[in-house]
């Protein structure tokens, strides 16, 4: 039985399962009524601590020796859950890998990962440290996926190498002289694109901005909570997930503690959208992963934080 | 470089009109190894479609006699093929998203990530281009043509049943910022709300059953939220209680347009308002999810199905409570 333990030592440790009975009379067993004074057959009930050791492992250790681990997963939230396993369920401590699913597109189409729930055992002689639906941990994995700012040179050069292109029903083609009072000489298509999307950067890497009817140069080009996007760094996320601002994430085989100050209605349940930089070479060949991951810092608003 | 002129590109459409006859129980449809597996829960499932690009995003329609799904088409090529199949696997349309043309720059979706069917015979196909817009495609599978194009600047547009409206977010692009944006909710291109600087749609839009009502919800720039229904041509504002914090989303009952903040099956509240007499008042609270009984039941058909080699399943049912629920998740 896991309950969780906020401790500094960011353990979560089983209810204590000292062999009181050995020190105890039968009245003060009584009286205790708690599981730590738990006994079964003269055996002491087990012991079962969990700590996180990196982003995808873990250590159970189990109390007293000569026991055996076992792990059981379900779905708590979300769709698509990783892997808790172990490659010797009798060595102790125990080790415990964490790994992520592979992308169920087979595509690279973004999928949305889940809330993973864990629950470990720790049974000796027959007796277990976690009874089935008692205090598991959770695990959230995310689903990757990747965007971009628009990059001048991804649509052509003016004046006679420019590619059109139709957003909503119009085509845009050929050049354009000081747009929306932005000097100089540009695709058609490229400023339809900075219109269409809010910003873009000029091929001389100037970020430029649209916004009532006027671009701009800005000297940054900022996310949905104000502050700057930064390339591999910057992810966007459903704040119904991880709620507030200031929360940075860590996801296996993408990076760690990357900063979470963008979001939008595209990006649901538990997925990622990291912003890759200009042009959109720069997600061409994204994998679109599916990670284990953890967010900080700890509180109830990051999913899985007690398990950090 | 891929391109967005002539987007679909769709094959001879084989719908003839032929009545197919509706399977009844609880059917599963979902990919295996790349194919496009079928069947009856519990049961085996047998291939419908396999071969070429790997599947994805299976869907039944509302009738349960056709499954859309995506097919990879290569990325050199297109960014994926939406087809339809019915459930013998007789292919009825093939749309080409996104086909590649030569001196056409590409801009859209990079991925389609979502369909769902509007009707027996439109399909709607969404994208996202960055974390707030989407790309957005209505494909008509009966006339093989394209119904509609657009881009909603925070992916949240409705479709009326039957898809004859439809309803978006414009002139609001990601990039600006939050206090900058004075977002318009467009009907069928015309705006009907613009509720200026600051204020934010805190739920979708959502058409009526009838199609003739839209409700949809919005906090104002101190967080107060409150629900609008245009009906009409007139637009009804309801200030909601204070206390709905949560995530809010709208939906219809018969008439009455219903809040929740309780989406996606989790505690919470339902409330519920009607436009009965040409003004909105509540007429109802309800402690209860009215997809409950929905979400539950899905809930249970991917835990009892989890294991059976089929990822991304749809699941159908002529008369149960999946029958409430969209077809499709956009």
């Amino acid at each position: 039985m896991i309950v969780l333990d906020s401790g500094q030592d960011d353990a979560i440790r089983a209810r204590a399962a000292l062999p009181f009975a050995a020190l105890c009379g039968a009245g003060i067993m009584a009286m205790l009524a708690t599981p730590a004074a738990a006994q079964t057959g003269g055996t002491p009930t087990p012991h079962l601590s969990l700590k996180r050791t990196s982003l995808t492992t873990g250590d159970a250790t189990g109390h007293p020796d000569g026991g055996s681990f076992s792990y059981t997963t379900e779905v708590q939230s979300g769709s698509t859950i990783g892997t808790l396993t172990s490659q010797d369920t009798t060595s102790n401590p125990n080790q415990m890998i964490m790994a992520g699913p592979a992308n169920p597109s087979g595509q690279g189409r973004p999928s949305p990962g889940g809330l993973g729930r864990y629950t470990a055992t720790y049974t000796v002689n027959g007796t277990s440290a976690s009874p089935p639906n008692d205090d598991p941990f959770s695990i959230p994995v995310f689903g990757m996926s990747c965007y971009y700012t628009t990059y001048e040179s991804d649509w052509g050069t003016p004046p006679n190498m420019c590619q059109s292109v139709l957003i909503n029903g119009t085509t845009y083609s050929g050049t354009v002289t000081d747009p929306y009072g932005y000097a100089g000489t540009f695709c058609n298509s490229f400023i339809a694109e900075v219109k269409l999307q809010g910003s873009g950067v000029t091929s001389g890497n100037t970020d430029i901005q649209y916004n009532a009817g006027k671009i701009v140069a800005v000297s940054t080009i900022n996310g949905a909570d104000g502050s700057p996007v930064v390339a591999d760094q910057t992810v966007a996320w459903d704040r119904s997930i991880i709620a507030g601002r200031g929360k940075h994430v860590s996801v296996d085989n993408v990076g760690n503690d990357l900063l979470a100050n963008d979001t939008g209605g595209a990006i649901r349940g538990y997925r990622l959208d990291l912003y890759r930089g200009a042009g959109a070479a720069v997600c061409a060949n994204a994998a679109n992963v599916m990670g284990v991951s953890a967010c900080t810092p700890r509180s109830a608003t990051c999913p899985g934080y007690a398990f950090p | 470089m891929r391109t967005i002129l002539g987007a679909f590109t769709l094959s001879a459409c084989l719908l003839s009109g032929a009545a197919w006859a509706a399977p009844s129980g609880v059917f599963e449809a979902g990919i295996r190894n790349g194919a496009l597996v079928a069947g009856p829960v519990g049961g085996p499932l047998a291939v419908v479609a396999q071969g070429g690009g790997a599947r994805g995003l299976p869907c039944y329609s509302p009738d349960g006699t056709r499954i859309a799904f995506t097919q990879s088409a290569g990325r050199g090529v297109a960014v994926a093929d939406v087809v339809v199949v019915t459930l013998d696997g007789r292919e009825l349309s093939r749309a080409a998203i996104e086909p590649v043309q030569p001196g056409v720059a590409y801009t859209g979706m990079q991925y389609v990530e979502g369909l769902r069917w509007i009707s027996n015979e439109k399909l709607a196909v969404r994208g996202s281009i960055n974390p707030a817009q989407s790309q957005y495609y209505v494909i008509d599978v009966v006339h093989a043509k394209v119904v509609s194009d657009f881009v909603d600047d925070g992916s949240v547009a409705a479709f009326s049943p039957g898809g004859d409206h439809v309803a978006r977010l414009g002139d609001a692009p990601h990039y600006v910022p939050d206090a900058d944006r004075v977002p318009s909710l467009l009907l069928d291109e015309k705006p009907i709300w613009q509720p200026g600087r600051g204020a934010v749609l805190a739920a979708a839009p959502s058409f009526s059953p009838d199609g003739a009502s839209l409700a949809w919800a919005e906090r104002d720039t101190s967080g107060k939220p409150a629900l609008n229904i245009f009906s009409s041509g007139t637009l009804h504002h309801v200030k909601l209680p204070a206390s709905s914090t949560g995530t809010l989303a709208v939906t219809w009952a018969g008439s009455r347009a219903v809040v929740t903040d309780a989406p996606e099956g989790k505690p919470g509240r339902v409330l519920a308002w009607s436009v009965d007499s040409g003004s909105a008042g509540l007429t109802a609270q309800v402690a209860i999810d009215p997809f409950q009984e929905a979400h539950g039941l899905l809930a249970t058909l991917r835990r009892t199905t989890q294991g059976n080699g089929a990822k991304e399943s749809d699941f159908w049912c002529k008369s149960c409570a999946l029958a409430s629920l969209p077809r499709g998740d956009l």
